[in-house]
């Protein structure tokens, strides 16, 4: 197991300095890593993306992340749009690199609420400016996620499209493999599969869940892809332990499936730590595949997740 | 889709109407009294919707328990409930509500939702769930295409067939005068929806396909002029294929990387093409060729390195190819997070793509004078600069060393724009071929149901089916749906005044006749079975008849019937494959297109409601589902473009079909504008309760489009139509009769 559970953010041991960079977001949760700062804990630098369209319930959570985070070093606010966070990343690592030199920073990174092409390019940006080996990855999990067979969790989708930065170095000539890394959104991974029409279909789903209770949630709200794919379709992947997810992907796309003859796709619709894993995975075997997303129209904000469960360092 | 009437009294409007959020949202469909009555309509109407829909809601509290307005409603609700099966009464208990005792009789037995006792979230999902029925047809869908269905129709996808050669074996040819306008050297772009064959037709051209269905061995057996490269553009394919990177990067620089992209990875398709006929022993050529070409491509890709001596074979030029590109993602993954960086690749032109086709052709393949036909399928994932390179690429292809057979959904072209400032022109630079088959068209249908029936023979031989005429085993339906001649006769009498009925009458009015018996009689539904039914309500698109037919084999095993032991698919089974598939593709257009899907889906909900009240109230012209907006022109201003989107999306997902695809165009006079017609696709008919068959025109204006996708206005405009269509008045727009009705 190469997570662990935090009581508290110990500071960090080298003495380089470190930047914490976070996301304001309407889900409680994004206070949960903040929580365990000890009151004497310094930044050299805090970035808060908050996301440029405007949320009523997102607003007391930013005064609240604004609030703690002043109390710990500088600030500043990065606004970020969800469609194209592109531009955001290149001004945040235009002020990290303003810092100091790379190789005396350290970056903690609560990955709890960016959306997952935001983190993915997040992490794809901090890669390429060698920061990987100085990345501590904070994720805190929601109490509950309030989910049902009835009421989406979000409705419609907007696009299905590459996330740029990851698209497929050999040609689309081969037999399409798609992989879902599956989420609560039924409806949403059902439109997925119907839009790339994949020849085969992978679907790895988050066992063991974050709680023994909601295991058999993901199949259950997939059930109409799991029933017309079969239940040969299924692989299991960790939902918070991104190296054993990782390691799951090297199973798919490497002994299951021969990369080299696929053109394969992976859509993280999972869990922000599976997310995380992907992207260990991609770093290592970039010629592997392309990842895509499918956005939704709108978030049913009602029914997503409720409050801060535990937060946990992510192994990478 | 189950529709449900909510009754209840209006002192608990504000309950209701979070409640009615809360079911909306999740995509169920409501009907409320408030939203179909206008001033001056008759209380009547308020049963005749209620004769309409599957579930009645009924909100009781103690206002509601008082109202007599509501008791009768709930009483006559009750009544049908016992007399249809398919019709459900849902006492809905507001949060104190002292149940009269009869009342408490009458629905003891029910599921009752209640507010009182429980959580309103709770409460909200079990209506949900009550609703949803035994049936839901998504699920109906899934199992009948899932791989432990046994239906022999379930590779409705060309994506299903695990190689090239299974589904060369199952490959249907069109007919000869279509399929030779697809393979002759001129550039082609098919047009259709989705599983209209498209990718089937291309990959019909790959040389081990084309092997495998002549059965030959070699291409040294054959006269065969072409040499087929597949590319299939899903999303990912480019590294400029996002919004995102053409707003960094710039447009003339994202012209320019796509044009180098794609001329390398068509290239190194091309080179992985040749390679897997070389190991699969179709292709048989010399050392010494395969190094010539190699290096003929080298020197074209890598200018600067002549003669490179780590390239030598296919496998290495497919390597050195991979690096090219990594040149091109690299810089543009740079760019993306603002870091300056130079592109190391070289700047690719159409000459260059040209030289290596023909190197490969006179060369490799030893055959100058053969074409590589580039099959491009799902052009309508890229971006539109990258359509304008692809028309480029193709105005191009002239010369004969290349040729570029486009795959598209319709209305998804976008542009005929090139790089050169020439648009691509029909039939001048390429050959448009619609692979949708308008079936109003007599001689088109026929030709559909003969490779239908190909298809199916091959389908049925594959499984070892004892009967593999589809139409044989498929049990026609009754004549006037099982209903006497003379009703149907007296009905039409009712139309027409007293006079007797002729053949002609029946011909015109008889479909409709039938509609209307049937929705007096409630609780019979009409029946679709038999081939003729199955390939109008399949709207010319394979894929939805093979969807049909599967799901009325899915039917007909669950009650035992040995189908594959030459048994027919009953007549009951096929009418509820009708009926869910139509269900299944009604509800997920919402979550199927991008963007404007839920109000694509409304606005067929809401036609279908218009169409169903002409079809049941019009005495001349009942069956009207040719939806024709007369002032077509309108939709090209700014305000109108919200409508154009939802139509354009709605024909690329083929939920509206335009077969004529004429009008549009701003009239120089008044006088000359033509209308633009929609038809509706046909599978949505049973779930709509309207005629498969769009014989006759309902025309509306640009402004009642519009009127009808703005939620403030939509019931009011709703019922405004609703009323003018049903008014009967002289015909005016009689069409053909549609063929094979």
């Amino acid at each position: 197991m190469t997570v662990r559970q935090l009581s508290s953010l110990g500071p960090v041991v080298e003495e380089r300095a470190e930047v914490f960079i976070g996301c304001a977001s309407f889900e409680e949760r994004c206070l949960g890593g903040l929580s365990l700062l000890p009151p004497a804990y310094r930044f050299a630098h805090s970035y808060l993306c908050i996301y440029d369209d405007f949320n009523e319930a997102r607003q007391p959570n930013v005064r609240a992340m604004t609030e703690v985070l002043q109390g710990h070093g500088p600030l500043s606010t990065v606004e970020a749009s969800e469609e194209n966070p592109s531009r955001s990343i290149a001004e945040l690592l235009s002020g990290i690199r303003a810092l100091a030199a790379l190789s005396e920073i350290r970056v903690t990174l609560d990955a709890s609420t960016f959306t997952k092409r935001h983190l993915l390019l997040l992490l794809h940006a901090l890669d390429d400016a060698g920061l990987w080996r100085s990345l501590r990855i904070l994720y805190t999990e929601p109490k509950e996620y309030v989910v049902d067979m009835y009421l989406p969790m979000s409705m419609g989708i907007k696009e299905v499209a590459p996330i740029p930065g990851f698209t497929n170095v050999k040609p689309p000539d081969k037999p399409v493999l798609l992989v879902i890394m599956l989420g609560y959104e039924g409806d949403r991974s059902m439109a997925l599969f119907q839009t790339i029409e994949p020849n085969e279909t992978v679907l790895l789903v988050p066992k063991p869940a974050y709680r023994p209770e909601w295991e058999g949630r993901t199949e259950e709200l997939n059930g109409q892809l799991v029933s017309l794919l079969g239940e040969d379709a299924i692989e299991y992947a960790d939902s918070r332990d991104p190296l054993q997810v990782k390691t799951a992907l090297d199973k798919v796309l490497g002994n299951r499936y021969s990369t080299k003859d696929w053109t394969c796709l992976v859509s993280p619709l999972g869990t922000k730590p599976q997310t995380v894993g992907l992207y260990a995975f991609w770093r290592e075997k970039p010629d592997s595949c392309a990842l895509i997303y499918a956005q939704p129209l709108r978030h049913n904000e009602r029914y997503y997740s409720k409050g801060s469960g535990p937060t946990w360092e992510l192994g990478i | 889709m189950a529709r449900a009437f909510v009754t209840y009294s209006q002192k608990d409007s504000e309950f209701v109407d979070k409640l009615v959020t809360d079911l909306e949202s999740a995509g169920q469909a409501l009907v409320l009294d408030k939203r179909v009555m206008l001033p001056g309509d008759s209380l009547m109407k308020i049963f005749e919707e209620i004769g309409t829909v599957e579930f009645l809601l009924a909100v009781l509290s103690p206002d509601a328990v008082k109202s007599n307005w509501v008791k009768k409603e709930l009483a006559g609700a009750v009544i049908r409930e016992i007399e249809e099966p398919g019709f459900k009464v849902i006492p809905i208990i507001k949060e104190g509500c002292q149940l009269p005792t009869a009342l408490r009789q009458a629905i003891r037995d029910k599921y009752q939702a209640r507010f009182d006792e429980k959580d309103h979230d709770v409460v909200t999902r079990e209506i949900l769930e009550a609703l949803s029925a035994a049936n839901d047809p998504r699920m109906l869908y899934s199992e009948s295409q899932g791989p432990r269905s046994g239906n022999p129709f379930r590779r409705v996808r060309a994506e299903y067939f695990e190689s090239i050669r299974t589904l060369a074996r199952s490959y249907s040819e069109p007919e000869a005068a279509r399929y030779e306008r697809i393979v002759e050297t001129k550039p082609v772009i098919l047009e259709g929806g989705r599983g209209s064959g498209k990718t089937m037709t291309l990959k019909s051209m790959l040389l081990q396909a084309l092997l495998s269905r002549f059965r030959r061995q070699t291409l040294d057996e054959t006269n065969i002029s072409y040499f087929g490269v597949y590319l299939r553009f899903v999303p990912g394919s480019f590294a400029t294929q996002s919004q995102a990177v053409e707003e960094i990067v710039g447009m003339d620089r994202c012209i320019a990387l796509f044009m180098s992209e794609t001329i390398l990875k068509l290239t190194h398709a091309l080179v992985e093409e040749l390679k897997s006929c070389a190991d699969a022993g179709v292709v048989q050529t010399s050392s010494s060729r395969e190094r010539q070409l190699v290096s003929e491509i080298t020197n074209i890709v890598r200018p600067s390195v002549q003669g490179d001596p780590q390239t030598t074979d296919l496998e290495t030029l497919s390597r050195m190819l991979s690096i090219e590109i990594r040149f091109i993602t690299d810089y543009v993954n740079r760019q993306l997070f603002g870091e300056s960086s130079e592109y190391k690749g070289v700047f690719l032109r159409v000459e260059d793509l040209k030289r290596i086709c023909h190197a490969t052709t006179s060369i490799y393949l030893a055959r100058p004078e053969a074409t590589v036909y580039f099959l491009l399928d799902e052009f309508e994932s890229l971006l539109v600069f990258q359509k304008v390179v692809t028309n480029s690429i193709l105005k191009a292809s002239e010369s004969g060393h290349y040729s570029v057979k486009i795959a598209t959904k319709k209305a998804a072209l976008a542009t005929s724009s090139t790089l050169e400032a020439q648009e691509i022109e029909e039939p001048h630079d390429y050959t448009s071929v619609d692979v949708d088959y308008n079936i109003s068209d007599s001689q088109e249908r026929q030709n559909y149901k003969d490779l239908l029936i190909t298809i199916c023979e091959n389908s049925l031989s594959n499984e070892a089916f004892s009967e593999t005429r589809i139409d044989q085993l498929l049990e026609p339906r009754l004549d006037w749906d099982g209903l006497n001649r003379e009703e149907v006769d007296d009905e039409i009498t009712s139309v027409l005044g007293d006079r007797p009925v002729t053949a002609e009458d029946r011909h015109r009015l008889g479909h409709a006749a039938v509609f209307r018996l049937l929705h007096r009689q409630r609780g019979k539904r009409k029946q679709f079975a038999g081939f003729d039914d199955l390939v109008t309500l399949s709207s010319g698109i394979i894929r939805l008849f093979l969807e049909l037919a599967g799901l009325s084999y899915h039917f007909a095993v669950q009650e035992n019937i040995d189908v594959k032991g030459g048994q027919p698919i009953g007549r009951s089974h096929q009418t509820s494959a009708a009926y869910a598939l139509s269900d299944y593709y009604l509800t997920t257009i919402r979550s199927n297109v991008a963007t404007v899907g839920p109000q694509i889906q409304q606005l067929v909900v809401d036609l279908g409601d218009i169409f169903r009240a002409k079809l049941l109230k019009h005495t001349s012209e009942p069956e009207g589902s040719r939806l024709a907006i007369h002032d077509p022109h309108l939709l090209e201003e700014s305000a109108s473009k919200e409508a154009e989107m939802v139509l354009t999306q709605a024909v690329i997902h083929s939920i509206f079909q335009n077969p004529e695809q004429r009008g549009g165009m701003r009239p120089k006079h008044l006088t000359d504008i033509q209308p633009q017609e929609y038809i509706l696709n046909r599978v949505y008919s049973p779930s709509l309760g309207i005629s498969p068959r769009p014989r006759w025109r309902t025309r509306i204006s640009t402004k009642d489009l519009l009127e009808l996708m703005d939620p403030t206005l939509r019931q009011k405009t709703k019922s405004r139509l609703t009323r003018l269509v049903s008014r009967s008045s002289a015909m005016q727009s009689e069409l053909p009769l549609e063929a094979g009705s």
